[in-house]
């Protein structure tokens, strides 16, 4: 704030225009950058990149509009198995009805099933995909990311709706508008310069192995499900994703124990309520557990054993459930990086759980 | 609707299509109207009803002001204006704070209340259209300006989107007679209004958005006991450089869109980290803002023509009321408080330091210009803390000096915010005295195309994730 009252303008309206031929400068401009991006274009592809729709939240809250418009729809929520493992198109030839496809790579579903729960109308069946380390995640983006969706559905303007319409023309063209990996952020973040003692960078996520269609049908790429030096890779990601993190700061192992329990319970009863809602407005809700293998399957066991999470889930809510591991039809496939099926297995796999599928719908 | 969206991209091809399809003025004038009310709608649109019940107020009560001439009517009608303006936006953007300090002064008087949460939205733009059309209707009042007779060209200066949600604030005796004559950019005006969309793009996209507000969220984001200081130091730095790419950005890009248009809206930043003291900063900082706050407010109150302690508490009020227009938050107001202290202090030393002869030297200059950009930044620690106990944990990791602490950035963030903020106070220091139009006039085309081509290339690359501007929710 000038503190002087002298007559000035702190700003006049004359503008200088560069004294260049801009016409020209522009057009320059736009054949250089059009080369250099074109170069771009063509190194990604070299590397495998193929266009494919970014999973982003305007997709999500463009298939969660959805359940407003037709509230007896299918809905699948769940975190990455359920996008992959479960066949769209094999579920409507089965029983005519399309559903509508939910689930978030690496979330928490809790937050989906209780947004379902408060709809005022909603009485579908919905089937839930657990991951029991990501559906009793306490926080971190497990959490962040589903409620960062269900913000953005809530307040979808629509600039972000028009907006999203384009991405999705653009998307389906240019292998580079790969928002997860080709991020001049992310190209950066993978130099992996060291850091200091106690500073922890993000966690290394795995490269491109998925696409999405405009539905969000989940699928691993041809290429992840042929490269074994690519899913190698991403097995050795899971790994630490998948190891519980050390105690809260000031917390013992046994009190972090005791904590984790509390929380476990509080979260079993919240997702009882929820279900309960959802079956009191003549809905229905299915748990389901999707095949993984090798050294995770073995993790797994030994972090997140079935009797104190999946059977706990079933027994608190009494809500069906579907355990790959208790069918004999649904063991025995194979995850090429050990958390995921390929595209023909999951088709394969989903007529296999139809049957299992249908009979609990039936009841 | 977003500068960095590709709604807008769309959008503004479109206006331009049609912009320059028509011959008539009259319905280029009607054509970039809607084209406004649509680029506001397309945020919310419920609150185009709060934009034009704002239009229709002012344009009714400057219409009688510039016939009435009785003092009382006159005041009568400024207080209608003011009445509907401010208590729109007291209640918008001041509502729930209101209540939430009348509860706390309750409860600590004893009484027990606990009325509903109002979860009242804020319009987006509201501060900025305000002041407009507050301006405006001050003019006609105080007969500074005429009326306007068309309501075509006072409803678009009103709503002229490029600086409708964010600015800069446009006085109508700058834009009205804008409006007068068809206005067709020529080639060199079009390129460069391109030339400057980039430039705000990039400065909000990749600067901003890609290499500082990490660190910054991280930094501010910290709920622990306290941060290393080298980590505070530089995530404040950080908000130093997004806060200015952020804002700056916005404006850029409105003056490059309002160019293309054939339009020429004011600059609202001009080198500010490198001024030489807090009226400077404030004559290059939110340039619009400012000079709005002086002439409405500061000088109406007396100014500093009042003796001495009266216009050091104009000077400290208006600040405090500047604190208070960027949000509804005791943090917002400690930093206009903080900023009306260092400009009451500027002005108390002046007598002295102004005899000082080293003072005018580069050295001296740097000098001052360093302590000048150390209080900014320490200011804007209570901008951006949310509360006062984030504000506090960061001032004492500032000054922490026994190298406790959690360290908090990663290696690529000290190096991003320390090669962005170091080439952030060197171009100002460059551009303190000079134009950035005059570099890039004396710049080799060769080199031009190369910055625009970089320009272009970052922001491909970064894809920009559409993030809102910091100043929208002011």
């Amino acid at each position: 704030m000038p503190s002087s009252t002298s007559s000035f303008k702190t700003y006049d309206l004359k503008r200088i225009y560069p004294k260049h031929h801009w016409v020209a400068l522009a057009l320059w401009t736009a054949l250089f950058s059009s080369v250099l991006i074109g170069g771009w274009e063509l190194y990604v592809r070299s590397l495998q990149y193929a266009p494919t729709l970014n999973d982003s939240k305007d997709l999500w809250a463009s298939r969660r509009t959805v359940i407003d418009s037709e509230p007896k729809r299918t809905v699948l929520i769940g975190s990455s198995r359920m996008l992959f493992d479960l066949d769209m198109d094999v579920y409507e030839k089965e029983t005519g009805d399309r559903p509508v496809q939910l689930s978030t790579v690496g979330t928490n579903p809790g937050l989906y099933l209780e947004d379902l729960a408060n709809h005022p109308d909603y009485s579908g069946t919905v089937i839930v995909g657990v991951v029991p380390g990501l559906f009793f995640a306490p926080g971190g983006p497990p959490v962040t990311s589903p409620s960062e969706h269900l913000k953005r559905y809530q307040t979808w303007s629509p600039t972000q709706k028009f907006s999203h319409q384009v991405s999705m023309i653009i998307e389906k063209w240019f292998a580079f508008l790969n928002e997860s990996d080709l991020t001049l952020t992310q190209l950066l973040l993978n130099l992996k310069l060291p850091n200091r003692e106690k500073v922890h960078g993000p966690p290394e996520l795995p490269p491109y192995f998925h696409e999405v269609d405009e539905e969000r049908q989940g699928g691993m790429t041809e290429f992840a499900a042929k490269n074994t030096a690519l899913q190698k890779r991403i097995q050795q990601i899971w790994i630490p994703l998948f190891t519980p993190p050390p105690p809260p700061k000031g917390q013992t192992q046994e009190q972090a124990k005791v904590e984790f329990g509390k929380f476990v319970e509080a979260n079993l009863q919240k997702t009882k309520a929820n279900v309960d809602r959802i079956m009191e407005k003549g809905g229905r809700v299915i748990f389901v557990r999707l095949p993984s293998t090798g050294k995770l399957r073995e993790m797994e066991n030994t972090f997140t054993p079935r009797e104190h999470f999946w059977d706990r889930i079933l027994k608190t809510t009494k809500a069906p459930g579907i355990h790959f591991e208790d069918y004999e039809a649904l063991r025995g496939f194979d995850c090429p990086e050990w958390s995921h099926l390929n595209r023909q297995d999951a088709t394969e796999f989903t007529k296999r759980l139809m049957p299992v599928l249908k009979e609990l719908i039936r009841k | 609707m977003l500068f960095n969206s590709l709604t807008f991209l769309v959008f503004f091809a479109v206006v331009l299509f049609f912009h320059y399809s028509v011959s008539s003025w009259r319905l280029q004038k009607t054509i970039l109207l809607i084209a406004s009310y649509i680029f506001y709608a397309a945020w919310n649109p419920p609150f185009i009803a709060l934009l034009w019940l704002s239009t229709l107020v002012d344009w009714f009560v400057a219409k009688a002001l510039g016939t009435e001439e009785a003092p009382a009517k006159r005041r009568l009608l400024l207080a209608v204006s003011l009445i509907v303006n401010l208590g729109l936006l007291g209640f918008f953007k001041y509502g729930e704070f209101l209540l939430e300090n009348f509860i706390t002064l309750a409860n600590f008087a004893g009484f027990q209340y606990a009325p509903a949460t109002l979860d009242i939205i804020l319009p987006v733009g509201i501060s900025f259209y305000t002041f407009q059309t507050l301006s405006y209707t001050l003019d006609v009042y105080f007969k500074k300006t005429p009326r306007c007779d068309s309501f075509l060209d006072y409803a678009l200066y009103v709503t002229f989107f490029p600086q409708l949600v964010a600015g800069p604030i446009v006085r109508s005796e700058d834009f009205l007679p804008q409006c007068r004559e068809p206005k067709r950019a020529n080639r060199d005006q079009f390129g460069w209004g391109l030339y400057f969309m980039t430039l705000g793009l990039f400065q909000k996209v990749v600067l901003a958005d890609g290499l500082l507000s990490s660190s910054v969220d991280k930094v501010f984001g910290f709920t622990g006991d306290s941060i290393f200081m080298l980590d505070a130091w530089l995530g404040l730095l950080a908000f130093s450089g997004q806060i200015f790419f952020d804002f700056s950005g916005y404006s850029t890009c409105a003056i490059g869109t309002a160019l293309c248009l054939g339009f020429i809206l004011p600059d609202n930043f001009r080198s500010p980290y490198f001024s030489v003291g807090f009226s400077d900063f404030w004559r290059r900082w939110h340039m619009s803002l400012s000079s709005w706050l002086r002439d409405y407010l500061y000088i109406p109150l007396g100014g500093n023509r009042v003796g001495t302690v009266r216009s050091l508490f104009n000077l400290m009020f208006t600040m405090f009321l500047g604190g208070l227009w960027h949000g509804a938050s005791w943090t917002f107001i400690a930093w206009g408080v903080l900023h009306g202290s260092y400009l009451v202090v500027e002005h108390l030393l002046r007598q002295s330091y102004s005899k000082l002869q080293w003072i005018k030297t580069r050295a001296g200059r740097f000098m001052l210009a360093g302590v000048t950009f150390f209080l900014v930044n320490i200011a804007w620690v209570f901008f951006r803390s949310g509360n006062f106990s984030t504000a506090w944990m960061m001032m004492g990791s500032l000054f922490d000096f026994s190298g406790a602490g959690d360290p908090l950035l990663s290696t690529l963030e000290i190096i991003e915010v320390t090669l962005v903020i170091s080439v952030l106070l060197v171009s100002h220091w460059y551009l303190h005295e000079k134009r950035l139009e005059h570099v890039i006039q004396d710049m080799a085309s060769w080199w031009v195309v190369t910055l625009w081509t970089g320009m272009v290339i970052g922001l491909t690359l970064m894809q920009g994730g559409a993030n809102a501007f910091i100043y929208f929710q002011f």
